[in-house]
């Protein structure tokens, strides 16, 4: 099993199309300027927020800051699909001094908190936070979401705020972000990275998926270079998008017919004379009983039984 | 004396736990999974083989302490996923919230994952302290995956129901060659609608009237069958 990877055959030892993020490294590809900006804020106490849609690179993005800034126990990372129903700050606050933070309430000053999926966030949690912060315990805040309702912030975060989004790759960044990851790999030229992009909407993770996809049905079939053809042999079945559902169905249709003549053509398939089908080989003349009277070599003597 | 015992078998033949037959597809699949670290969905009905499926999984990647597996029919109350992965590291892993890496989760019977489990999985996986993970169920649109998590799975599979040939094969791993001709066997597995479950308990069933009785063919298995139904 473990030699029959596609990956360990290229000389990789982890799948190098994992769709984790920052599974490797950190380096952010396509949205310098955003981290750049963002490191600025949190370096002059602003509240940032950071908008963006699934797959974009949001955790991506948060897990550069952390690495960034983190190391001094400054840092505050929450991701707060996590929680209950209320974000307990004063308790992350606490856990900083471990337990006797949290027997004697110490609490640290000048944080930098990092909350992830900050879309769940409710009003209270928001004053709560804010609060916070005007006290000087946090330094600066990111808050990262998909989508951030502004009725629900209160208007003090409001005024303070700068929102940021992210933005999405273009093919060239994409293959750039590709070539990270697995290096020259003859396999897959740049043209097949762009023609995957494309295919995929524009969503990295998707890119990704179909990259590994792709890379596994070659090795498997051990073709030298990914081509159209096995592009469309493989992303045109198993394309997991809605739309390409519709699609896959109007194949199928088409397919039948085809499929249909050339039985006709050939009358009886031979390949399935060849498969074993157990009722051909019966134990001719020897029933259960009189082999099991017999003695084993008797039995492998036995032309019969052959 | 047990029908078995006459058939030489200290123990219910049918009750051994052998190597997985077929399949092999949502086998290569389910491994591959688990080395590559992302995410399947199997799709299975009742009995068809899932729950042989993951045990098969564990017998290849556990014993090194990083497969979790979980059947949610045990649990009444609502699962927290984050606590079971907690647990691995024990009592002080509890006290200092330190959370293991490449942790493997098999889920099976899931019939209902609440939206904070789904969120839970995804942070999980995506701070690699959950490298892998298989769900297996009976509909997963059942589930309601959230977007975010959907968006992750790599893949949904279908487990395929098992040829004839094969279902003959499975019989004789567990009885071996001796007892039952294919045909008798064939005939069993159409009489249980290709549902592996009832399969299994209607070949012991008619094992045990072979015992009595050596000379039954496949026209009998549909005589026995109906006196075992009254």
């Amino acid at each position: 099993m473990n030699n029959n990877l596609w990956f360990r055959e290229l000389g990789f030892f982890n799948n190098p199309f994992s769709i984790k993020p920052a599974a490797f490294h950190d380096k952010i590809i396509g949205n310098e300027d955003l981290v750049d900006e963002l490191s600025y804020g949190v370096l002059n106490n602003k509240i940032m927020f950071l908008k963006a849609s699934y797959g974009e690179g949001k955790t991506t993005v948060l897990k550069r800051l952390l690495n960034d800034f983190g190391g001094k126990k400054q840092v505050l990372y929450y991701s707060c699909n996590r929680m209950g129903k209320r974000l307990n700050i004063k308790k992350m606050l606490n856990g900083k001094y471990g337990f006797f933070g949290k027997m004697f309430d110490i609490k640290p000053k000048d944080m930098v908190l990092l909350l992830d999926e900050a879309q769940e966030l409710g009003k209270k949690d928001y004053e709560k936070v804010y609060s916070y912060f005007e006290n000087g315990h946090f330094k600066s805040i990111v808050f990262v979401g998909t989508d951030f309702d502004t009725k629900e912030l209160p208007e003090k975060v409001r005024l303070a705020q700068q929102a940021h989004k992210v933005k999405s790759l273009t093919a060239d960044e994409a293959v750039q972000f590709i070539r990270k990851r697995i290096g020259e790999l003859p396999l897959l030229p740049d043209e097949v990275i762009r023609e995957v992009f494309k295919l995929s909407n524009n969503n990295v993770r998707e890119l990704l998926k179909n990259c590994e996809e792709l890379c596994k049905y070659a090795v498997n079939y051990s073709e030298e270079k990914i081509t159209d053809e096995v592009i469309k042999e493989v992303l045109g079945q198993e394309k997991p998008m809605k739309v390409a559902i519709k699609k896959k169905k109007v194949v199928i249709v088409k397919k039948k017919p085809v499929k249909a003549k050339k039985k006709v053509e050939v009358p009886e398939p031979e390949s399935r004379k060849k498969v074993y089908n157990p009722d051909d080989v019966k134990y001719v003349g020897a029933s259960t009983e009189d082999m099991l009277a017999k003695d084993t070599d008797e039995i492998f003597d036995d032309d019969k039984y052959f | 004396m047990e029908w078995y015992e006459e058939l030489d078998y200290d123990e219910n033949p049918f009750e051994v736990n052998t190597r997985m037959v077929g399949q092999e597809n949502l086998l290569d699949e389910a491994y591959y999974t688990i080395m590559s670290g992302n995410i399947l969905v199997i799709e299975g009905d009742e009995g068809t083989g899932k729950t042989k499926l993951l045990r098969e999984v564990i017998r290849k990647f556990g014993g090194k302490g990083k497969v979790v597996y979980m059947n949610s029919k045990q649990i009444e109350k609502e699962l927290n996923i984050e606590d079971i992965v907690v647990k691995k590291s024990g009592f002080m892993g509890w006290l200092f919230k330190k959370y293991p890496k490449n942790m493997v989760l098999l889920l099976d019977d899931v019939e209902k994952l609440s939206e904070k489990n789904n969120e839970r999985i995804k942070y999980l996986f995506d701070m690699n302290h959950i490298k892998a993970v298989i769900f297996a169920t009976k509909n997963p649109n059942k589930l309601n995956f959230t977007e975010s998590l959907l968006q992750r799975i790599r893949k949904n599979m279908q487990v395929e129901t098992l040829s004839d040939y094969e279902a003959v094969q499975v019989i004789r791993e567990k009885v071996g060659n001796n007892c039952l001709n294919d045909r008798i066997i064939k005939e069993v597995y159409h009489q249980s609608d290709k549902n592996m479950k009832k399969f299994l308990e209607n070949s012991e069933t008619v094992c045990k009237a072979y015992v009595d009785n050596k000379e039954i063919t496949e026209k009998d298995v549909n005589k026995i069958l109906a006196k075992e139904g009254k």
